[in-house]
């Protein structure tokens, strides 16, 4: 079974959100090139969300980045208006997904390569990877 | 058989009266439960912000107040209290969101954590101080 990141990943190309996993997306790396990509990464947060004994909750940051700040902000909303947009409930091959979203893209940061980096954060209940 | 129940009016209101007084008593200790919890929460937040100049870890604060509908108490760092980091010049509120959200940092979402291991038990805490309130 995929990692969640990785069902994720695919989940996003399916949805027309990128293109392919190294080329526009990554998952769990952050490349250095090229300037313009979405990255999707795990943080570790704390829950009481005790779910059952298969499933737990899970911490997600996508983040969408270029030196133009135009592409990555609208590139973040994008994924974020789709995922405000769909049931908060996704079913893939062998993982379901419940997500919630925690709040709307925001500026991050400018990286070291003077890259505008976007992102928001959710939350989701799933099972096990 | 049968019992009847009767509230006469004086009863009404003795009721009514003890209602008033019980309604005020619940509004100000859920302040006060309310503000224990962002207490619990500052006290975690302040054993992990990430500290630098120090100015980040000053801009703390804990506001509350009570309208109609709600009692509230925000927590967070800068807005009104934002403090210029000596090092840089900064505001805090212009580098806060990156240190939180940066997960390439260290100390990424500490106050995230913060808020989620003082939530933990925050429904016991309100509970608590309203029944020792209400003499329960």
């Amino acid at each position: 079974m995929a990692t969640l990141l990785e069902d994720l990943t695919k989940y996003f190309i399916n949805c027309n959100l990128a293109t392919e996993v190294g080329k526009d997306i990554w998952y769990d790396y952050d490349p250095d090139e090229p300037a313009q990509a979405i990255i999707i990464q795990e943080y570790d947060s704390k829950s009481n969300s005790v779910v059952c004994n298969d499933a737990s909750v899970r911490y997600v940051q996508i983040t969408a980045r270029d030196v133009s700040s135009t592409w990555a902000s609208s590139k973040a909303w994008q994924v974020y208006k789709y995922l405000m947009s769909i049931d908060n409930v996704i079913h893939l091959d062998n993982r379901w997904l419940m997500f919630s979203i925690k709040n709307s893209p925001i500026k991050i940061k400018t990286d070291s390569k003077q890259r505008i980096v976007y992102g928001f954060n959710l939350f989701m209940t799933t099972n096990f990877d | 058989m049968s019992i009847k129940i009767t509230m006469d009016k004086m009863s009404e209101k003795q009721m009514l009266n003890n209602l008033t007084v019980m309604r005020s008593t619940v509004i100000n200790s859920a302040q006060e439960g309310i503000e224990t919890i962002g207490s619990g929460i500052i006290n975690i937040a302040d054993a992990t912000c990430p500290e630098n100049s120090g100015a980040l870890k000053a801009s703390i604060y804990k506001e509350s107040e009570v309208d109609s509908n709600n009692v509230n108490c925000n927590v967070g760092y800068g807005g009104h209290y934002a403090k210029i980091n000596p090092k840089t010049q900064e505001s805090t509120d212009e580098y806060s969101i990156e240190v939180h959200e940066d997960l390439s940092g260290n100390s990424a979402k500490w106050f995230e954590k913060a808020f989620n291991t003082a939530s933990e038990d925050a429904d016991n805490v309100l509970v608590e101080i309203i029944r020792a309130a209400l003499g329960g």
